[in-house]
């Protein structure tokens, strides 16, 4: 039985986006943003990821009908972008190619944004969901600071006591690319349903920068590095309140809203 | 993909870790191990093998051999698959291959008298294993020799060919094939085909097609193991839409060694396939290969710096570590320098012929010509320096060295006026002008010498710089590496395709050597002062003064049935379109949310969502706000509520908004904050606000709403009202809403208030029926009424 409510209630989605946006901007970090219709450039080419190669099945793309279709690029126009086809961006990354390309570093950047991915729904799949990709370039950094920020996260959203492990993963714009997984925090290891009876949740994906990126962006990859990051929102929140159905979030329903 | 276990440890002498152990390790150091089965008596891990590792680890072996250096085991090649000295006898097959682009190695085989029959059980078992049936023994040798090496293979039926010739081609327009599985495809000029002399055999590299099928009186084959494009197998694969186990391998590049080992390994098989059958029958005779093979596979050479590795990890590895990591790996290595390294091969390579073209990238074959810059950057290549590949990225990419202090290995970069002269960077941080422009660039070999390539001679040439043609107008001197520092050279084994640059190796040895054990480390100090996000701090501002005024925050679907731009490829038709607008979708939350008002107890709806438009395909950040009197009597509380809104934009914008028309409004957030005053930290709009703290799932069956009015006397406790409904109401109560409170004192001068309240039934697993609300409500209304002091009206 739940007490009357007086205040409102904001959206679970705004809820964790700011418990983690006001993480980094204590840290010094700056809120950046881009737009949701991007270029291929930005959202593929930019980030290492070629046309025509198997890590694009990784993010199945919504496309869009592009603007100058007839305009046919050759390979020194590479940076003029604008014969590249549209979509809908899959992932916040091109936020950080594009904040590179109009700052120096250093910097360290978060951007909370939405993302689309063309792929069936289900309980843990939508067409759309949010994700906060961080982004950090300076002088002497390290897989050890990338574990550093990725710990103070996840501790300030599931409790001190959470343990974290890196391992490898394959993401083309990071390398090395890791995989972060979370001891679950119901069971703290022991397996329960919440992490399939494993201890452990995948949670997080991240790396050093990719020297082709910064490349890309005109840094030079010998004087700067970078780690980069990225954590679905939606999925942050199913596991920290028991949320079941990824759909839930955007039906625009009270009875989930108001429960917050 | 799947593998078996079993498979597995026949690659070893030592006993593997147990299953799940191994998955535990593989997932920690290599890739993730999606699941581990018990089948039969054996066990099937589903390993989730991403691109970067597709090459190499698209098979039982290559698993295997990641396997031997995670746990320092040696592997050896299972007893089936053991290549055997084969006699053959000369062939009459001929290949011809037409772009070697397209398929960089042929190797082709003509086996005759062979016995098409059922597989021998040790086949069946292992391709049982990973779920894949088996058709005969010639097919199930080819597939099964792809899941144990990476190398796809086929096998076509020799007496159906038109004369004894293949051709590895484009397809021309027109062209058909029908399938194994009998599907007409058409064909165009771009889809590889391997034809004979009149029709399409297979789409090269993706399927097999109907005419050479090898069925069960089959008596000769062709047996193919060959190599073609990844780009060109993706893009046929995705236009004729057919993917297979051979198609997904080409795609993620297999190693052209592969090829051979593929060949060897199933003519080995067939032959002792043949020879087991314990039949008096004559022997297969096995014809010589033929193998195309034109440029041949370049060994990339990548030098580490061993301390960049600690940097990067952030780990202190010790070059103990690094040396027995890369011999776990069984990577080759020396320790130099890159410079002396590059000026040790630079001499070999005068002679070699020029050819001017963009295509000379330094690749994974070996360079047969050179222009000056594609020299430049296959040199240093060599040297283990991966150095761009247009003489102004070079220029770009290397450090100012004055004319008098050249030395040798620093790269001279001339305008020549010769080839296309660029006076800005292409690659390499793209942009940087140099208004002298460059065309032309030579190694510097000491003592006035000069390695580049001369358009005039037609080839590399070392000769006095100063005498060059190509060399009167030098714009500038770079020095590409330290030539004082020692670096470590890694030769790659041709295998792993996927490393190129020295983070590869970073990351090679870093997970290796374990990421668990890095610790973490705070942030180095940086000079950034962080500006504060205009738009993310309005609409959290907006948010918070919506929030205090009672209002709930919904997030809605981008992709809706109606708009101005259309995506090229919906998911369904209802969400086609990016919308151009939240109204539609907040009027969809207020009708929706009015069904189930009573749940909230909120007689006036009160809503908002912040989220992107897209009018006209462009898109803005707008703000909607939806306020809905479910009982539309008392339109002012409606009006009332969206003053104070205006009232709490007033004071925190200084802006007034539009007005609001029916239920809802629209607001252009980019526009409606383009001129507030810049922010200098985000205040209180990052605060978390949030009531729950836990979820409980919402029931999909109907609820049932009750009243209940209760007199009760003075000095009574009202709450024993609540208490009792909540006592019988158990897990079905949802929520009680009081409604009304009045006083009245009655005839015999007694005081009583009355309560008046709404509640809400709802079963999580069940309809509620009306019998059974009733049954509590009545049994709410005895209890009260024996109690003194209360009464139900």
């Amino acid at each position: 039985m739940r007490e009357e409510e007086k205040l409102g209630h904001l959206h679970p989605i705004t809820i964790i986006i700011r418990e983690i946006t006001a993480l980094f901007t204590e840290l010094g970090f700056e809120v950046a943003s881009g737009p949701e219709i991007e270029e291929e450039y930005y959202n593929f080419d930019a980030l290492n990821v070629p046309k025509d190669h198997p890590a694009r099945d990784m993010q199945d793309t919504f496309w869009l009908p592009s603007s100058a279709d007839s305009f046919r690029p050759d390979e020194t126009d590479l940076k003029q972008k604008n014969y590249q086809k549209r979509l809908l961006r899959t992932h916040t990354s091109p936020v950080q190619v594009r904040y590179m390309e109009t700052h120096e570093p250093p910097f360290q950047i978060i951007v909370p944004g939405k993302v689309y991915r063309y792929e069936a729904t289900d309980a843990t799949h939508e067409t759309q969901f949010h994700q906060i990709e961080g982004l950090v370039v300076g002088k002497n950094l390290s897989l050890a600071n990338l574990k550093y920020v990725l710990q103070a996260l996840l501790k300030k959203l599931y409790g001190e006591e959470i343990n974290i492990k890196l391992r490898p993963g394959y993401f083309p714009f990071v390398e090395p690319g890791v995989e972060i997984d979370m001891q679950c925090f119901r069971c703290k290891g022991a397996g329960c349903t919440s992490c399939k009876e494993s201890g452990w949740i995948e949670i997080l994906g991240g790396g050093m920068v990719h020297p082709a990126v910064l490349e890309n962006v005109g840094i030079d990859p010998r004087k700067w590095r970078g780690f980069a990051f990225g954590v679905g929102v939606e999925r942050l929140i199913m596991l920290k309140y028991g949320v079941e159905d990824i759909r839930m979030f955007y039906t625009g329903d009270l009875r989930l809203v108001n429960q917050f | 993909m799947l593998f078996s276990y079993r498979w597995l440890q026949e690659h070893f002498d030592d006993p593997l870790p147990n299953p799940q152990e191994l998955a535990d390790y593989l997932t920690l150091h290599s890739f993730e191990v999606e699941s581990v089965a018990e089948e039969k008596d054996d066990f099937v891990l589903d390993i989730d093998i991403l691109p970067n590792r597709s090459s190499d680890c698209l098979s039982h072996e290559g698993v295997a051999k990641e396997i031997s250096v995670l746990f320092e085991k040696k592997t050896k090649t299972p007893e089936h698959f053991q290549i055997q000295e084969i006699e053959s006898k000369p062939t009459k097959l001929q290949i011809s291959v037409e772009d070697s682009k397209l398929c960089p190695r042929y190797i082709g085989r003509k086996v005759s008298r062979i016995t098409v029959a059922e597989s021998p059980l040790w086949m069946k078992e292992k391709l049982q294993a990973i779920g894949q049936k088996s058709i005969n023994n010639i097919v199930d040798a080819t597939n099964v020799i792809m899941y144990e090496t990476g190398q796809p293979l086929h096998a076509f039926d020799a007496d159906k060919l038109d004369g004894e010739k293949i051709f590895v081609r484009l397809a021309r327009s027109g062209e058909k094939i029908t399938t194994l599985d009998g599907k007409e495809v058409p064909l165009d000029e771009n889809t590889l085909v391997i034809a004979d002399a009149k029709d399409p055999l297979a789409i090269a590299g993706v399927k097999g097609g109907k005419k050479a099928e090898v069925d069960k009186n089959t008596k000769n084959i062709v047996l193919e193991s060959a190599n073609f494009h990844p780009t060109n197998i993706r893009k046929t694969s995705a236009r004729v839409n057919i993917r297979t186990d051979s198609s997904k391998r080409f795609e993620n590049e297999v190693p052209l060694k592969v090829a051979e080992e593929g060949m060897e390994t199933v003519s080995s098989v067939l032959l002792k396939l043949h020879q087991n059958s314990g039949s008096d029958k004559e022997q297969p005779i096995f014809e010589e290969k033929i193998d195309i093979y034109p440029e041949k596979y370049r060994q990339i050479k990548i030098s580490v710096n061993p301390s960049r590795v600690s940097d990067i990890l952030g780990v202190e590895i010790s070059e103990d570590v690094l040396e027995e990591t890369l011999h776990r790996l069984e990577f080759p290595y020396e320790k130099t320098n890159v410079i002396q390294k590059m000026l040790d091969l630079a001499p070999k390579y005068a002679g070699t012929k020029y050819a001017y073209g963009a295509d000379q990238s330094t690749g994974k074959t070996e360079p047969k010509s050179f222009d000056s810059s594609s020299l430049i950057q296959f040199l240093f290549a060599e040297a283990g320096m991966l150095v761009p590949r247009l003489a102004v990225d070079q220029y770009f990419f290397g450090e100012e060295v004055a004319f008098a202090d050249m030395l040798p290995g620093d790269v001279v970069f001339s305008n020549a006026a010769e080839e296309q002269i660029y006076f800005k960077s292409v690659h390499f941080l793209p942009g940087k002008e140099l208004p002298e422009g460059v065309d032309h660039a030579g190694l510097y070999l000491g003592e006035g010498n000069i390695l580049h390539t001369s358009r005039e001679q037609q080839k590399a040439v070392i000769e006095k710089m100063k005498e060059s043609k190509q060399f009167k107008k030098v714009v500038g001197v770079r020095r590409m590496a330290d030539p004082h520092k020692e670096r470590w050279l890694v030769s790659v084994p041709e295998h792993r395709l996927d490393l190129e640059r020295p983070e590869d190796i970073v990351e090679e040895i870093g997970r290796i050597y374990g990421y668990e054990k890095i610790s973490a480390k705070p942030l180095p100090t940086e000079t950034f002062s962080p500006k504060i996000h205009r738009l993310f701090f309005a609409v959290n501002k907006i948010r918070n003064i919506l929030f205090t005024l009672g209002f709930s925050e919904i997030y809605t679907h981008t992709l809706q049935r109606k708009g101005d731009v259309r995506v090229a490829n919906p998911m369904a038709q209802d969400k086609a379109f990016l919308r151009t607008s939240l109204l539609e979708n907040m009027q969809k939350s207020l009708d929706l949310n009015e069904k189930n008002a009573p749940l909230f107890g909120e007689e006036v709806l009160t809503l908002f969502e912040i989220g992107i438009v897209f009018p006209e395909g462009k898109e803005h950040t707008a703000l909607a706000i939806g306020i809905r009197d479910t009982k539309r009597k008392k339109q002012q509380r409606a009006e009332e509520i969206f003053q104070k809104v205006e009232e709490g934009f007033q004071e925190a914008f200084g802006k007034k908004l539009p007005h609001r028309e029916g239920e809802t409004v629209e607001i252009n957030l980019d526009e409606f904050i383009a001129d507030i005053p810049e922010k200098f930290s985000y205040e209180d709009v990052l605060e978390k606000k949030a009531a729950g703290e836990k979820y409980e799932s919402i029931s999909s069956y109907p609820f049932l709403l009750r009243d209940i009015a209760v007199f009760v006397s003075e000095g009574e406790d009202a709450f024993e009202i609540l208490r009792l409904i909540s006592e019988e109401g158990k897990d079905l109560l949802v929520r009680t809403t009081l409604f009304d409170i009045f006083e009245k004192t009655f005839e015999d001068g007694l005081k009583k208030t009355s309560y008046a309240y709404h509640i809400v039934f709802q079963a999580k697993d069940r309809t509620l029926s009306d019998e059974e609300a009733n049954r509590i409500m009545d049994q709410v209304t005895k209890r009260l009424n024996e109690k003194p002091g209360f009464s139900v009206r």
